[in-house]
């Protein structure tokens, strides 16, 4: 049995009347521990996939399991960290990562939140408030309050889309040192195939129009990345040559469908 | 600091417009007194008591009928966010009543709770909890969807979800809500005063002209732009700019 099935996911959305499929036939087994990238263009119906993995969304039909057990809602055994920090602004940074923790013993939340916020090395800001931070603070922040409830599963929506390139390079390392340490089953949504190949086990290749699995790619490097340099352009060169072959094949159809009408 | 120099010399200068104004062409007090005249009168008020009882009268009245607004503009404002229907039916009730100053239905509040203070209170609250309820309505609505979407995959449902987030995310709403029901209260206020019974600022102010002092009416007059002023800006403005940053609706400056 799968750790996290994903089977067969069709989703379509709504638009001016007409429907339009945005997932089609998404297959995906994520094994436990696996830290696995969604690659793709914008559009492509990454986010959407995760939220429905999330439970935020619901799919058209497929089969959705963790464990076993179909999702079906939003639980705390599937974190997820959004491109936005989403802290909460009344919250003390403390308090938010103590938020999942409702029922447990103040003091143990007191104790876990520390210890998650060593982890993204930012215990000393405890006791500040969100707006203090800076944009790479604030994620470090959300991913301690994600893992803080201890997940099965992570899920991470660009987080590091938003910052600057050498912030993004530093939180990678600091992400990549987490998952060697908790090794969880993490879902890592991004665009940049070099964030894809400098983080993943696994790659799975989007396409779009509609939003489908192009392919799964193995990367079988050794952690930490940082010293497989070569290996990893390797790895991007490959990626992207596909990724060109897929678009060509895109803009023919485009331009067949401009002509058949 | 050059903020407050330009004030201080355009106030004096006004005054001093105003006090050689009505020296130069004799007018009668009765039309408008001088300033000196107007600050003797104070400090006679400010001496005998009436202005700290009168401030203390109307200020209890305020309060009272504040904290029932808020109160009542809380949970209305919260019906009105979850329920649609409350929202379409209820809800276009109270924003036709928002367009009637509330000072217009002291004739009828008089007929049901007598010529005394419950009248102006009432005033106060009808002025002060549409705001209210509006604002929360608002508030509550405009809760970002980030925020809902974090909280439910962190575990948090129904009232859970309600509490812990709908309602603090709202807050900076009900900061300006507060701030706008306070001002609707605070002119609804007067109005009822005058209009009614004391002992109360505006009471004072109906008193001293049916005396013809419109020395004392002017002092009074400036007394309540002060307190109007000192509130507004000093409390309210202020406090909703700090949770507005805190709430990250506005860069810190
Ligand atoms: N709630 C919705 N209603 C209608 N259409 C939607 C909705 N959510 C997403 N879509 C559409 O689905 C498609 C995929 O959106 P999605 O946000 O999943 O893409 P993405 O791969 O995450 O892109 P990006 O990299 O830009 O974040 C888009 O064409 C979008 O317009
Ligand atoms: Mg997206």
């Amino acid at each position: 049995m799968m750790f996290l099935k994903i089977d067969g996911i069709q989703k379509s959305f709504g638009k001016d009347g007409r429907r339009e499929q945005v997932l089609k036939d998404i297959s995906v087994d994520v094994r436990e521990g696996e830290f696995i990238s969604l690659l793709g263009p914008s559009g492509c119906g990454k986010s959407t996939l995760l939220n429905i993995v999330a439970g935020l969304n619901r799919p058209d039909s497929g089969i959705l399991q963790l464990d076993g057990r179909d999702i079906v809602k939003p639980g705390k055994e599937r974190g997820m960290v959004f491109q936005q920090a989403a802290l909460f602004p009344w919250l003390t940074v403390e308090e938010n990562v103590m938020f999942p923790l409702k029922g447990m013993p103040k003091k143990e939340a007191k104790e876990v939140a520390k210890k998650y916020l060593r982890l993204v090395q930012l215990s000393q800001y405890a006791g500040h408030h969100p707006h203090e931070l800076s944009g790479g603070m604030q994620q470090r922040v959300s991913i301690a309050r994600a893992l803080a409830m201890d997940p099965a599963v992570l899920l991470m929506d660009e987080p590091f889309g938003a910052l600057d390139e050498q912030t993004r390079m530093r939180l990678q390392g600091v992400l990549e040192e987490i998952w060697i340490e908790t090794k969880k089953t993490i879902i890592f949504v991004t665009h940049s195939i070099q964030e894809a190949v400098r983080l993943s086990d696994r790659i799975i290749v989007m396409g779009t129009h509609p939003g489908r699995v192009l392919q799964d790619i193995e990367v079988t490097l050794g952690r930490p990345r940082e010293g497989h340099l070569k290996e990893m352009a390797a790895y991007e060169e490959s990626i992207l040559e596909m990724l060109k072959t897929e678009n060509d094949k895109v803009e023919e159809e485009e331009r067949n469908h401009a002509v058949g009408h | 600091m050059r903020l407050v120099i330009k004030r201080l010399v355009f106030f004096v200068s006004l005054f001093l417009v105003w006090e050689l104004a009505v020296r130069l062409f004799q007018i009668p007090a009765v039309l408008l007194p001088a300033p000196t005249d107007v600050f003797r009168a104070l400090g006679e008020m400010i001496a005998d008591g009436t202005l700290f009882r009168d401030l203390g009268a109307s200020f209890m009245r305020l309060l009272v009928g504040l904290a029932i607004a808020l109160l009542i503009g809380l949970l209305l404002g919260i019906l009105l966010a979850k329920s649609k229907t409350a929202d379409e039916t209820l809800g276009s009730l109270i924003l036709a009543l928002q367009s009637i100053p509330s000072i217009v239905w002291l004739p009828l509040a008089i007929m049901w709770f007598g010529l005394n203070e419950k009248s102006v209170i009432f005033i106060i609250v009808l002025g002060a909890a549409i705001v209210m309820t509006i604002n929360v309505r608002t508030g509550i609505q405009n809760v970002s969807p980030i925020y809902l979407k974090a909280a439910q995959t962190m575990g948090a449902s129904g009232p859970d979800l309600f509490f812990r987030v709908m309602l603090p995310a709202s807050v900076p709403y009900f900061v300006t809500g507060t701030r706008l029901a306070w001002a609707f209260g605070w002119r609804a206020l007067m109005a009822g005063e005058l209009l009614s019974t004391g002992p109360g600022l505006g009471y004072t102010l109906k008193y001293a002209s049916d005396f013809g002092r419109m020395d004392m009416v002017l002092g009074i007059m400036i007394v309540i732009g002060i307190i109007g002023v000192t509130v507004d800006l000093l409390l309210f403005q202020r406090f909703e700019q700090q949770v507005r940053v805190k709430w990250g609706l506005e860069p810190s400056s």
